[in-house]
């Protein structure tokens, strides 16, 4: 069973209805003792890193999220703020530490001919290794909404990217993240949803 | 980025209508199976604005087999659930709660309009709560001036000063909307739009006047938008999504090729 981890302003309607759709089961929480049931877990979120932050804190699950995902292994996936939460830190927030799952940082995007900022809408993603589901060299459009993207300082555990240099998506040992919305990406995005519903879980 | 192409779809107690002069609005159906038909052709991102001047809602109607929903949000809510393309919500939203509720009815985003213009605030308390990118503004202008209440009211800003005003404030994408050419298929404004294109650093969403596909692509070419949304045309032509993206990609417009079931 999936945990979905609600932090209240981030808008979890939309990854609910596509679990809905995938019939894929999962439970809505904001317990941080609800954490020891689920198998897996995702961690969607829009907004600013530190009040992403400072709301994990509020309701416990700073601590618990680390000690699930990296002491007991379970697959995790971070939507949008929810990846960028896996990192040591970001330039949106200064001082704020972020759950430090991967090791990086978060920084602005560069400023680009190719998108305004924030970086809102579809672009063309190139597969660099196999992701849940999606096979290394495809080149698919998903859909981002963001001004700020990861920096792992790892270069291997970029799996996804677009625009020639935007981390798009990120997986180290059972950690999963995605800048784009894989709930409103279409085919492609469900897919991915779908995939990561059927990890097995490590023991 | 791809360039985006956005059906707007209005809504008017209930029920999908056509505009014409922000004036005449003639029903065309029930909304619930348009959005199911747009997400299942594939749309790069849906624009739903609610124009209903009183909270009846009929959608009743015994030829559409589908559930009663009796207010805005319950509709919202309905549709949202067969929609996997990004998904704008805009009509009577006055306060943070009410984008609060309609985030949690499962929109994307949230199209702003009068209700900027009753509340200086808004717009930079909603930034600071919902981040710039959940927050669109509606321009509806005529005159190169900017009006709200359903173009009943005249601003004192014109077209360029208050897209700079949201810009600063912190909005994340402008959609520009020309009166003048609401449902008269005249082509889009060209001349506006690339000023505002030209102005701001946000994307710009053109709307107004597309009569055909030609004049999707000639936007693009001429005033470099982020994205045209166009109404009327994707409810009266058959398969119009599939054929104005087919028109688009055959004009080299750089747009996600991404073709659904219809």
């Amino acid at each position: 069973m999936i945990g979905l981890i609600n932090l209240g302003n981030s808008n979890i309607q939309s990854v609910i209805n596509a679990l809905d759709c995938l019939e894929i089961d999962y439970f809505v929480t904001d317990n941080y003792k609800d954490l020891k049931k689920c198998s897996k877990i995702i961690l969607p979120g829009v907004g600013s890193f530190s009040n992403g932050v400072l709301r994990l804190k509020e309701l416990k699950l700073f601590d618990s999220l680390k000690s699930e995902v990296l002491t007991k292994n379970k697959p995790i996936l971070g939507i949008c703020l929810g990846m960028q939460m896996f990192f040591d830190s970001s330039e949106e927030s200064d001082g704020i530490e972020g759950l430090g799952l991967v090791s990086g940082r978060v920084v602005r995007l560069p400023v680009s001919d190719n998108y305004k900022i924030p970086r809102i809408g579809w672009a063309d993603s190139r597969l660099c290794s196999n992701f849940l589901g999606l096979t290394k060299g495809q080149l698919i459009d998903f859909y981002y909404v963001h001004s700020f993207h990861a920096q792992p300082n790892d270069l291997n555990t970029v799996v996804i990217d677009s625009d020639s240099g935007i981390v798009s998506a990120i997986k180290y040992k059972n950690i999963y993240g995605c800048q784009f919305h894989p709930e409103k990406s279409f085919k492609s995005g469900l897919k991915i949803l779908e995939e990561f519903s059927k990890l097995k879980e490590k023991r | 980025m791809k360039k985006r192409l956005i059906p707007c779809i209005f809504l008017k107690n209930g029920m999908i209508v056509r505009s014409e002069d922000f004036k005449i609005h003639q029903i065309i159906g029930n909304p619930i199976n348009q959005v199911k038909r747009f997400s299942d052709w594939a749309v790069d991102e849906i624009i739903y604005i609610d124009i209903s001047e009183s909270n009846k809602y009929d959608n009743r109607r015994d030829d559409h087999k589908i559930k009663t929903s009796n207010s805005k949000l319950d509709l919202l809510s309905e549709i949202s659930k067969n929609i996997f393309v990004p998904l704008a919500f805009g009509g009577g939203i006055r306060t943070t709660d009410d984008i609060q509720r309609v985030l949690q009815m499962g929109a994307d985003k949230v199209v702003l309009n009068s209700g900027m213009f009753f509340d200086d605030l808004l717009l930079t308390q909603a930034v600071e709560i919902f981040g710039s990118q959940a927050l669109v503004a509606c321009v509806d202008y005529k005159d190169n001036f900017v009006y709200f209440e359903h173009g009943r009211s005249k601003s004192k800003y014109t077209v360029d000063q208050w897209c700079s005003i949201l810009e600063k404030q912190g909005i994340g994408e402008i959609l520009l909307n020309d009166i003048s050419r609401d449902g008269k298929s005249t082509g889009y404004d060209l001349k506006t739009i690339s000023m505002i294109v030209d102005m701001v650093n946000i994307p710009v969403i053109a709307l107004g006047g597309a009569g055909d596909y030609y004049d999707f692509i000639e936007c693009f070419e001429e005033s470099d938008p982020s994205a045209v949304a166009a109404g009327n045309i994707f409810h009266f032509k058959e398969h119009s999504y599939y054929h104005a993206k087919k028109s688009l990609e055959q004009a080299n417009i750089d747009i996600r090729k991404e073709y659904g079931v219809f």
